[in-house]
């Protein structure tokens, strides 16, 4: 049996024991709570509690009379065209199931199909809207969706955008993305425009690339911006001003986010509808970071994770969740994804907290490493010495090529181009990964040589549409890696 | 006596001394465990099974070209909660993974099967005084291990519809056999799949009969413990065929007959029509030309789409299984 030690030799031990060890905790605990279903009770109640009236007991409409409406509809011009849309109103809900059958009828003729999407977008109601919206998410046929797509951007309620961004995900279709985009924009959320940027340059027909290009145009227009650049910044970098915010979110596209949110849950298995909801959440707009920072807090790790995640993807548009990103670097189930989302949102206050947690050799690795390539995200010289310490410093091998990254990032050169040089060839290291930080240095690289330098790299490239073999790849690496050698600028 | 007490005064300090350290130090077993940073800190110790997993799939998960095709290079952020993740047993067997963001270009690697929350590793052994802290544990021989990534193509799920749990042929039988088939060898962590060629002949037959005057082509999965080809939208496997040319001759193009496969969500005009487990899929060669001699082959492609889906050129955009000559 141990005899009891001294009281007072005890004690001294013991504080000099606890000045060696950690240092003590804090005292802060980043709260778990239900943070889902808090949100989804208070987003039922507002829409409950919203000016928007229940809706109507559905009559019972005679198909044929509804037909009768579509064929006059889509035989008619001037004052006759809107006969049918006054009386389709009078019909109510009734009409809608009926409508949707012609829409969706492929044997039914082309002007007949598009007048049962404008008589459906003229009854606006919510069960009319959904009949669109299944139009926009399961016609095969791409001109029917595209059609749903642009009459849903008419119809103005904000809660489809969730529905329209997740069909965006797998739109194929040229035309029906430009459409898309468009009804988007109507709806206040501008995600379409990378891809029309896009379409403008490269769409299959010269049609179709100047199609892209007036919709670009006449989306900035309606954003009140001189330019699509102008807009393309206010949604993707910041928009201090709000100018995009006219109106709050409705009651229920609030309701439809929580319902996003819930699926990030772990009791949903499978990661296809767990990506779509991440998709849709990352590009709601910045109102979005409000919610997404409550449900950092939930009890569920999924939901704590994944939201960070998407906060991570939102990019400089999620800075306000900076504040809670930090306080979320505490929680060990949470702080790894924190730190990289703190480094995609460009928020600077956290610089000093990451600095000391990527300094500290007893911060978890994953979370040292995170850190790393946060703080070359944020790029405030401030960290170059703590980046710096990292190399060659007998940390592990993916925390010092992560540090050299940062510094790249950072537009150091030196030590940290030449650790990414030798991690071209270290089998142990991301040799992919080295490569791409190098190309990254070298196309921020200013001189003549630099530019000779860059054409050579860059004819080893595989051609446009092809990715090479692994072998294929090691070659390229080890061809791009006698280049920089041959220039001088880098030696074993 | 001063000398007397100068000794007395050192034996009571290295007493003392003694006493604290045996109050103090910690036991053996409660050393702080390994903090694992790399997959490459188990290769002293595991040569062979590292030397496996460096040249098995599950190592490329990050880097396989095909897969980089498929996520864009990985612009499709979905792909990565499973080419790079977490430890299994951190988010538990069965459960799905969850997306890790440091050395993921070591992809699916030991850290990810074998890490325990705690410390120490998943093995199959207790051996507490190894510096990686094996313990014992069964779960990793079992499907449900695999489920949290292979399943979210459903192949589990594939699996466990089969006759293959009532044999009591799990996963590992096939993709993680013992080496030289001797238990006391361990298991292969080549972890075979779809990039090995000779594993995905054995999972199917193909056959011709003739009925009547034409051709019925035959594709049965025989050996596949689940749907032949697996992990549905991400891969595919085709029937070509073209007429019998003799030797010498240069053989026509081969034409396209049948297409195994699961569709992309909202993809349109595919039918889902994967061959289960110890099923034969009829297919008849009724095309202009297919009722005499006629070379049938069947194709594997990793990833599903041809250049040119019009024109598909099997030879160079996919792998050859099986291939028939059919002479009525």
């Amino acid at each position: 049996m141990r005899k009891p030690i001294p009281p007072l030799l005890g004690s001294i031990l013991l504080s000099f024991l606890c000045a060696c060890g950690e240092q003590a905790p804090s005292g802060f605990v980043f709260e778990h709570y239900p943070a889902v279903s808090q949100g989804l009770a208070a987003a039922e109640k507002a829409v409950a509690e919203s000016a928007e009236a229940p809706p109507a007991a559905e009559q019972e409409v005679d198909p044929q009379h509804v037909a009768g409406l579509v064929h006059m509809l889509a035989n008619s011009r001037g004052r006759t065209r809107e006969l049918p849309l006054e009386e389709i109103v009078t019909l109510g809900d009734g009409a809608a199931p009926p409508l949707a059958v012609i829409a969706a009828n492929s044997e039914q003729g082309e002007n007949e199909r598009r007048a049962a999407c404008e008589l459906l977008s003229r009854l606006a109601t919510p069960l009319a809207t959904e009949h669109l919206l299944q139009l926009f998410e399961h016609s095969p046929e791409s001109w029917i969706r595209a059609q749903a797509a642009w009459r849903l951007g008419s119809l103005g309620h904000d809660w489809v955008i969730p529905r329209m961004l997740r069909r965006f995900k797998y739109e194929k279709d040229e035309q029906t993305v430009i459409w898309m985009s468009d009804a988007l924009a109507k709806l206040g959320n501008y995600h379409g425009l990378d891809v029309l940027w896009q379409l403008a340059e490269t769409a299959a027909t010269e049609e179709l690339r100047a199609a892209a290009a007036e919709r670009l145009n006449t989306i900035a227009a309606g954003a009140e911006c001189e330019t699509p650049r102008e807009l393309w910044d206010l949604w993707f970098v910041a928009d201090a001003d709000r100018r995009l915010y006219r109106e709050s979110p409705s009651p229920r596209l609030v309701l439809a986010t929580w319902r996003e949110i819930e699926q990030l849950s772990g009791e949903h298995f499978q990661l296809r509808g767990v990506d779509e909801s991440r998709f849709v959440l990352s590009r709601l707009g910045a109102w979005a970071t409000e919610p997404l920072t409550s449900a950092l807090h939930d009890e569920d790790v999924y939901v704590r994770v994944h939201a960070a995640q998407v906060i991570e993807r939102m990019g400089l548009r999620g800075v306000e969740a900076g504040p809670s990103l930090v306080e979320a670097l505490s929680d060990p189930t949470l702080a790894t994804e924190a730190a990289a989302a703190l480094g995609s949102i460009g928020y600077a206050g956290a610089e000093p907290v990451m600095r000391a947690l990527l300094e500290d050799t007893a911060t978890d690795h994953e979370l040292r490493v995170a850190c790393a390539a946060s703080l070359g995200r944020l790029g405030i010289p401030a960290s170059l010495e703590a980046l710096f310490g990292q190399l060659d410093s007998g940390a592990p091998l993916d925390l010092e090529q992560t540090a050299a990254d940062a510094l790249v990032r950072m537009g150091s050169e030196g030590a940290a181009t030449q650790f990414l040089f030798r991690a071209l060839s270290n089998p142990a290291a991301d040799r992919p990964g080295a490569e791409s930080s190098l190309e990254r240095w070298l196309a921020n690289r200013e001189g003549d040589d630099a530019e000779a330098l860059r054409a050579a790299w860059a004819a080893l490239a595989p051609p446009a549409g092809v990715i090479h073999t692994t072998e294929e790849a090691a070659r390229r690496r080890e061809a791009r890696k006698q280049l920089l050698e041959k220039s001088g600028l880098f030696g074993e | 006596m001063t000398a007397v007490r100068v000794v007395i005064g050192i034996l009571l300090l290295g007493a003392t001394v003694w006493i604290l350290t045996a109050v103090f130090a910690p036991p053996e077993a409660e050393s702080a465990p390994m903090q694992f940073t790399s997959s490459q800190q188990c290769k002293e110790c595991h040569a062979e099974v590292f030397a496996e997993w460096e040249a098995s799939w599950h190592s490329k998960a990050w880097t396989d070209p095909d897969v980089l095709a498929l996520s864009e290079n990985f612009s499709n952020t979905d792909c990565i909660d499973c080419h790079a993740p977490r430890p299994v047993f951190f988010t538990g067997i069965g459960n799905r993974v969850l997306p890790r963001s440091s050395r993921r270009s070591e992809g699916v690697d030991c850290i990810a099967c074998h890490a325990l929350p705690g410390g120490g590793v998943a093995g199959t052994i207790d051996k507490p005084s190894a510096p990686c802290r094996p313990q014992a544990t069964i779960e990793l021989q079992r499907p449900d291990f695999c489920a949290g990534c292979h399943n979210q193509h459903k192949t589990v799920d594939q699996w466990r519809a089969s006759r293959y749990p009532d044999l009591g042929l799990g996963c590992l039988e096939c993709h993680m056999p013992f080496r030289d088939g001797d238990p006391n060898r361990g298991r292969s962590h080549l972890a075979m799949g779809a990039h090995d060629l000779e594993l995905v002949r054995s999972a199917v037959e193909l056959r011709g009969v003739r009925e009547g005057d034409r051709w019925t082509i035959e594709v049965e999965n025989v050996g596949a413990g689940h749907s032949y080809p697996t992990d549905e939208r991400s891969r595919a496997s085709d029937v070509f065929w073209r007429p019998l040319t003799p030797a010498g001759e240069e053989p026509p193009p081969w034409k396209h007959l049948y297409r195994f496969r699961s569709p992309y969500r909202y993809e349109v005009g595919i039918e889902d029509n994967l061959l289960i487990a110890g099923e034969t899929r009829r297919i008849p060669l009724d095309a202009e030309g297919g009722d005499g001699e006629v070379e049938v082959a069947l194709f594997y492609k990793l990833s599903p789409y041809y250049r040119d889906p019009d024109n598909p050129d099997p030879e160079a955009e996919a792998r050859l299984v099986h291939t028939v000559e059919l002479v009525p």
